[in-house]
């Protein structure tokens, strides 16, 4: 039996949720944004959470847990009131408490919920560079412009705490020179690359899909339409040199899933980061290359 | 002087057929519509790792 942990609005938890529906394996899908619906009773004896249509699970058979970004700090400060944050502040406490009797009992988790502070992305270039290619970065509290040289750079998302509903952190062009200084930046020196590529590692299998960058104006294709059309972003084939560096990377930051992104100058990889807990569902549509049931196997463990 | 904020970016608009949300199908445990999932994952916007 699987607890799925996730909120009913991510279209990549109903990816993964069909699929589990079209090979009958059981699961629970817990909604962070409907639990008010649940019944829940945690104790020393027995551990139930009941859906309002009757599918109950029992803690003690959960043998998988899979954490489907239930919340983010945002859904907290966009409420109105201190009571509805204190509330929705319980809820999201209540869900690591489940996650965490589950995982003491030894369930296996594709995804840790914890690995953004655990292997955050200074430890992750730091650990890449052994691997790959990194373009020249810099975080930095009250050292600008004097570490920084001229040239091309981009400031990066170190924070990805969502600044509004219509507005998020992305990837700029900017001149260090003309930052506050007041603010903690994470700098990059910005690489002419011919393609963004995203590799979903998960289990020791890798999918590789490539995003050709003539059409992007900005650096950040997320702001780009264009990157959110069907087929937009193409299989590719990834250079042994190239997988055998993720495998490695993977290993020592102790990571099972993980999306990692990279930039493509001819032949060369320049490792930007890893989304420990990243989306994917857009880069398979029609489940062809495998990816949905390789998500889902790494889900409830099965290897 | 910029700041972060000043350097926000807008998050992309979904596509119009996907602006209506269907209710929660509590049977088959989804929300949307197969065919959506994709593009619909999308628009989730990358990459809130705070959860």
């Amino acid at each position: 039996m699987l607890l799925f942990i996730t909120q009913s609005y991510d279209p990549t938890a109903d990816v993964v949720a069909a699929e589990l529906n079209r090979r009958s394996y059981p699961f629970f899908r817990l909604n962070r944004d409907l639990v008010q619906q649940y019944r829940v009773a945690l104790g020393p004896t027995a551990m139930q959470i009941a859906a309002p249509n009757g599918r109950a699970i029992e803690l003690e058979d959960v043998q998988s847990v899979f954490w489907g970004k239930p919340f983010q700090l945002y859904d907290i400060l966009s409420l109105d009131s201190v009571e509805d944050r204190y509330r929705e502040s319980l809820v999201q406490r209540l869900l690591h408490e489940i996650y965490s009797v589950l995982v003491r009992q030894g369930a296996w988790s594709l995804i840790d919920p914890c690995a953004t502070n655990r292997v955050g992305k200074v430890a992750q270039m730091r650990s890449a560079i052994k691997y790959f290619s990194v373009p020249e970065w810099h975080v930095l509290n009250n050292e600008l412009p004097a570490t920084v040289e001229a040239g091309n750079w981009v400031s990066k998302v170190l924070s990805t705490f969502p600044l509004s509903s219509t507005a998020a952190p992305a990837t700029v062009r900017v001149d260090p020179e003309l930052l506050d200084q007041t603010y903690v930046w994470f700098l990059q020196r910005e690489e002419r690359a011919d393609a963004d590529v995203t590799v979903v590692f998960v289990t020791g299998k890798m999918f590789a899909y490539e995003f050709d960058r003539s059409c992007l104006t900005q650096p950040d294709w997320r702001v780009s339409k264009e990157s959110t059309k069907s087929g937009r972003w193409k299989t590719i084939r990834l250079p042994k040199q190239v997988e055998d560096g993720i495998r490695s990377l993977m290993t020592d930051l102790c990571l099972a899933f993980g999306r990692i992104d990279f930039l493509r100058t001819g032949d060369c990889f320049h490792f930007l980061e890893i989304n420990t807990s990243g989306q994917w569902a857009w880069l398979d549509e029609d489940g062809k290359d495998g990816l949905i049931s390789a998500v889902v196997d790494g889900v409830i463990g099965k290897t | 002087m910029f700041t972060p904020l000043d350097l926000a970016m807008p998050v992309p608009e979904e596509d119009d057929q996907l602006q209506e949300v269907p209710g929660y199908d509590w049977e088959n445990q989804t929300r949307f519509p197969e065919k959506t999932f994709a593009a619909k994952a999308f628009a989730t916007f990358e990459d809130s790792d705070q959860g």
